[in-house]
């Protein structure tokens, strides 16, 4: 049995683990190969700040509220492992701000300590009348990647850094499930219109004096584009820019301008802060999550496609819930094919 | 008298905050720091300089409160302007846990701190050993810092600092008029105080930067205090101890015991071990006293005993002293005025 994951992102490789967790004592054949032509520390996911945080409205998706809890319930038992640090996983509290009351998320009683802000607090961001304080986790993956990527090669997991140019490519090779954790290049593979790119910019800096995370929200502007800063183990985050549709993967002036005066504004010792970095990512965009099982016949062969991609702003967020529900589309596979049995010989 | 020339002895925090107030309500003072130790010798630059009031049990509770709102509002609005980072000061959450409930659910600056609440069952579930908690966020002075950055601004009001051991009061009288004593635990030996004692406290300076969050067992003992570059694991309370030494055998049961409140400790790197005296005291010393020798006279402000809770109460109780600077000023006033007649 030969799976392919394309996708060396927190998707790609937290999903390549979760089935080969799963599934190689169950099924000894299993043979499986990761497939990218961007590995850490250049995917989208090591650009992310790594603050575990869906959107503020699931929409009535009760799908991905539902992986968003079960990401940050397995990574919560984490934190007391020797693990955690290797992970870039620790805890972090902080605020959301806004200009006006808004109900409460989906996720208040998933993140600890949930409540609203006391008029105090909310002194300490001017122009904002309204906040929650939680506490939440932080998943770096500019170590958690790498973490990702020696498990899997402790478990005998091959690793090829090229560009797949299609899912005919795999087949011919012989492989009998694709997994496609392409993120926001999805489309290259298969034609997706619901899929965009969701620009984003930041900018990395030293102050290690920030010990919360802040992020504010404008209804108007939209999600990501009112500024937010959050500290990392070693670099703070500023950021606030979504730009939906826009490709362009170079850093622009004015989106620094954007951030920086935004940000000093919610912060004035920021103005202090050394810059250490900048960078811009494109968000895989999409109305939910492609998770999904496709069967793709081309000519004699018939092979799967387990897709798992178009997380947008919140792949840190949910990779783990869709890790395992990917894991439970593999299962299927596996007992439509009998898989439990010993092998049999391929005609 | 024109331009009152006050000597402030000590350098800590309480005594650089000190001579920082009586500039500010007496520009027309000329006013000297003297100290045998500044920053990073003093005992508040051991101090992981959070702020959690400690309560002096011969001190009324409402004036406690007041010291530290004072404090408490003083470096608020620091921590919220440009200096922040210059000064040390920044907001820190966190959590106190206890083995067993408290008797006083509610300590009395509960409503000083922000977001003052119960833990919740979620979050006590990360201490199994503890059965209650209080979370709340409030502030840290960074030593050193804090230290510099009050002695950046005294420098600049034109305010002399000096290296000189003071080992008996009075050897000031010929060159200041007021001496205002901020000695700390060198009080003990400077004015003879004998209800002023040290509490030993070992600590732990560790580079672990992804603790975002303070952690602190309710008994005082065992506390984890990120600052800006390093956090401070603690710790001791030893009474009547008078080494500067650290102990290996503490180092471990301090690093054992702060492990596991928070087991990724266990990564910390570059681990620095320090020690300071805290100068205790049932309650802080803050009053006047006129010192006399052979007709002269010498107003003395006392400013010292804070023990745990130094950089607590600093700004609130340096106010008091300035005040009492004040009134010591109008005394001679009056009495020079008097001698003219």
């Amino acid at each position: 049995m030969r799976v392919a994951v394309i996708g060396a992102g927190v998707i790609g490789l937290s999903t390549a683990l979760c089935i080969h967790e799963q599934y190689h004592g169950l099924v000894p054949s299993l043979e499986m190969e990761v497939y990218a032509d961007r590995c850490t520390p250049h995917t989208t996911s090591d650009g992310a700040a790594g603050l575990w945080q869906p959107y503020l409205s699931d929409h009535g998706n009760l799908q991905e509220t539902l992986w968003n809890k079960e990401t940050f319930d397995y990574l919560l038992g984490h934190l007391g492992s020797p693990a955690a640090k290797e992970m870039g996983l620790f805890l972090i509290s902080g605020y959301n701000l806004f200009t006006q009351p808004v109900p409460d998320p989906s996720w208040k009683n998933i993140v600890l300590g949930f409540r609203n802000l006391t008029p105090k607090e909310l002194e300490l961001f001017p122009g904002y009348s309204y906040g929650w304080f939680n506490t939440a986790l932080m998943l770096e993956c500019r170590s958690y990647l790498p973490w990702l990527t020696n498990r899997l090669t402790q478990r005998g997991v091959k690793f090829f850094h090229k560009k797949v140019e299609s899912f005919q490519e795999m087949f011919a090779q012989g492989m009998d499930v694709v997994i496609n954790c392409t993120g926001v290049r999805a489309g290259e593979l298969q034609p997706d219109p619901e899929l965009k790119p969701g620009r984003g910019q930041v900018i990395k800096v030293l102050a290690p004096w920030v010990k919360h995370f802040i992020i504010t929200h404008d209804i108007e502007s939209g999600i990501y584009n009112s500024p937010y800063v959050i500290p990392g183990s070693e670099f703070t985050v500023l950021g606030g820019i979504y730009q939906h549709g826009n490709w362009n993967e170079e850093n622009s002036a004015q989106d620094h301008k954007t951030i920086w005066e935004n940000c000093c504004r919610l912060l004035p010792a920021l103005q202090t802060a050394k810059i250490v970095e900048e960078w811009s990512g494109l968000r895989p965009a999409r109305p939910w999550v492609r998770l999904e099982r496709e069967t793709i016949r081309h000519g004699h062969f018939q092979a799967e496609v387990i897709h798992n991609y178009g997380h947008g702003g919140f792949g840190i967020t949910s990779h783990w819930g869709c890790a395992m529900a990917a894991a439970r589309l593999f299962g299927s596979i596996l007992q439509e094919k009998k898989l439990a049995s010993p092998p049999q010989p391929r005609l | 008298m024109a331009a009152p020339k006050v000597a402030v002895v000590g350098a800590g925090v309480v005594g650089l905050s000190t001579a920082l107030c009586i500039v500010e309500t007496c520009p027309s003072c000329s006013v000297t720091v003297i100290s045998d130790q500044f920053s990073p010798n003093t005992t508040s630059d051991v101090a992981a300089g959070i702020l959690i009031p400690h309560t002096y049990p011969g001190t009324p509770i409402h004036v406690q409160k007041q010291w530290f709102k004072e404090t408490f509002a003083y470096l608020f609005a620091i921590s919220n302007s440009a200096e922040a980072s210059e000064a040390g000061i920044h907001l820190v959450s966190g959590w106190q846990v206890f083995k067993n409930t408290p008797k006083e659910e509610l300590p009395f600056w509960s409503d000083a701190v922000l977001g003052f609440r119960p833990m919740s069952e979620a979050e006590l579930r990360k201490f199994p050993q503890h059965q209650f908690g209080q979370a709340f966020t409030t502030l840290k002075c960074d030593c050193p810092s804090y230290l510099l950055w009050l002695e950046k601004r005294l420098k600049a009001t034109g305010v002399q600092m000096y290296t000189r051991k003071v080992t008996d009061l009075w050897e000031l009288h010929s060159e200041y008029n007021i001496v205002v004593n901020c000695a700390g635990i060198g009080a003990h030996q400077l004015v003879g105080d004998q209800k002023l004692f040290p509490v030993r406290g070992q600590v732990l300076k560790v580079h672990a930067p992804w603790v975002k969050n303070f952690i602190r067992d309710g008994d005082g003992l065992t506390y984890i205090y990120p600052g800006i570059h390093r956090v401070t694991l603690g710790g001791t309370r030893e009474k009547e101890s008078w080494s500067l030494s650290p102990d290996p055998g503490t180092t471990k049961d301090i690093f054992d015991r702060c492990c596991s409140l928070e087991p990724s400790l266990r990564g910390a790197q570059d681990i620095k071990v320090k020690v300071g005296l805290r100068p205790s005291r049932r309650c802080v010393r803050l009053q006047r006293e006129d010192l006399s020798q052979g007709g002269v006279k010498l107003p003395v402000v006392h400013n010292y005993g804070h023990g745990a809770g130094g950089f607590s109460v600093h700004r609130g109780t340096a106010k008091e002293a300035a005040r009492l600077v004040g009134e010591c000023i109008a005394a001679l006033q009056g009495s020079s005025s008097r001698a003219k007649l």
